[in-house]
């Protein structure tokens, strides 16, 4: 898988972001800094469940767009609806959020894990095989 | 096992997930400038304290020369009188009563003796913490509050003291102490530390009332015996109170009985 495109684009948004902020001078008010922070919590999940999702082979774009979109919104409007009625809504969406990232990232990881672990079973298949065989067969041996 | 070894076209949702990363990037970089700016400007979101667009406007140095213009006309104001008081014995009695009134009003300069309170910011929370869980709680404590301030006044008040000032400002009857931002407000003039409060009464007296075991300033030896030096002083002068002493809204009842009701 290309790991490198979507950190890159990660970094190239962060970079560009930011720049754009510091060059532009741009201020948000800073009452909406909590619900921000939820909404870049949601987009970070929404981003690690795709990932899984396209590992699984059930990736769906249309369902992946519309879950960026309407996560982050429902998780920023939870806790702005929080702050009005004086529950603090946001640890619910960070809780919730943050649970799924970690179990996201275990299942990605475990996969890779597996993947890598199959490799290792299939060339200590070949290599048990290979004494059996002439020393002449084991160098042109069919294509892995 | 088949789910993770199935043959997964990566193509597919590695550029949509990229898209996305990147819109994640702007978001995370959008939270994370703000949650900057609010750590420069040094009002935290959970920290009491606002500043106040009237006080700011005025610049300080406009300030001190109205001050230091009302302070020659009251010195004026005081000789005039203390002149008329030299023709006849009883403008000299009045007048007597006048210095009285305002010497109790802290509208004149005051000397004798008294106590001298320093208060200074503990360095504690510049030092490599022990327990990061208490770092805030430290930052808090090595800082002196305006309530700090205003309680030491309160407790050389009540210990009898007679003239008070902080950081050279008289303290009157309404006399604020509020803290803005970093700077603590005394008389509506910015000070920053070291707070220096300055009390005229009897020095023994008002140095036992700050040292009561378990008061106010064991508090703060608890947590650092360098935040408090109180010294006895066996000569202090204390300013006059330079602000407004216009009344806008009450007014003095001429006789007790009329107007009382």
């Amino acid at each position: 898988m290309k790991v490198w495109l979507p950190v890159a684009s990660l970094g190239a948004g962060l970079v560009l972001g930011l720049a754009a902020f510091t060059h532009f001078r741009w201020q948000l008010p800073a009452e909406y800094a909590p619900y921000l922070s939820v909404a870049a919590l949601a987009g970070l999940d929404t981003v690690f469940g795709g990932i899984r999702a396209g590992i699984e082979g059930r990736f769906q774009n249309d369902i992946f767009a519309s879950g960026f979109v309407l996560n982050t919104l429902l998780a920023a409007g939870l806790a702005w609806l929080g702050d009005r009625i004086g529950v603090n809504l946001a640890l619910v969406a960070v809780l919730v959020l943050g649970s799924r990232v970690f179990l996201n990232l275990s299942l990605i990881r475990r996969y890779y894990l597996n993947k890598r672990a199959l490799q290792r079973s299939r060339q200590q298949e070949e290599s048990a095989v290979a004494p059996a065989t002439t020393v002449a067969a084991f160098h042109h041996k069919p294509g892995v | 096992m088949s789910v993770f070894s199935a043959n997964i076209n990566h193509r597919s949702f590695t550029w949509q997930i990229s898209g996305l990363c990147f819109v994640l990037g702007l978001l995370l970089a959008a939270a994370a400038h703000t949650a900057t700016q609010i750590n420069r400007s040094g009002v935290g979101l959970n920290r009491v304290g606002f500043s106040y667009g009237s006080t700011a406007q005025v610049p300080a140095s406009k300030i001190q020369e109205d001050e230091s213009e009302i302070k020659k006309l009251r010195d004026q104001n005081t000789a005039l009188e203390n002149r008329l008081a030299e023709r006849r014995d009883a403008s000299s009695t009045l007048n007597q009563m006048l210095q009285d009134t305002k010497a109790f009003a802290g509208l004149t300069d005051v000397v004798g003796p008294g106590v001298q309170v320093t208060l200074v910011d503990s360095q504690k929370h510049t030092l490599p913490p022990t327990d990061p869980a208490s770092t805030d709680q430290i930052k808090l404590n090595s800082l002196i509050h305006d309530s700090d301030i205003a309680n030491v006044v309160n407790e050389l008040k009540a210990a009898g003291a007679e003239a008070l000032s902080v950081n050279g400002q008289r303290v009157v009857g309404p006399t604020p102490v509020r803290c803005v931002g970093p700077v603590i407000y005394v008389n509506d003039v910015p000070t920053v530390p070291p707070y220096v409060i300055s009390a005229i009464g009897d020095p023994d007296a008002l140095y036992k009332g700050l040292n009561l075991p378990g008061g106010l300033l064991d508090q703060f030896r608890q947590f650092d015996p360098n935040m408090v030096r109180v010294e006895k002083k066996s000569r202090l002068r204390i300013p006059a109170f330079a602000g407004s002493t216009q009344m806008h809204f009450g007014r003095a009842v001429e006789s007790s009985g009329k107007d009382s009701k």
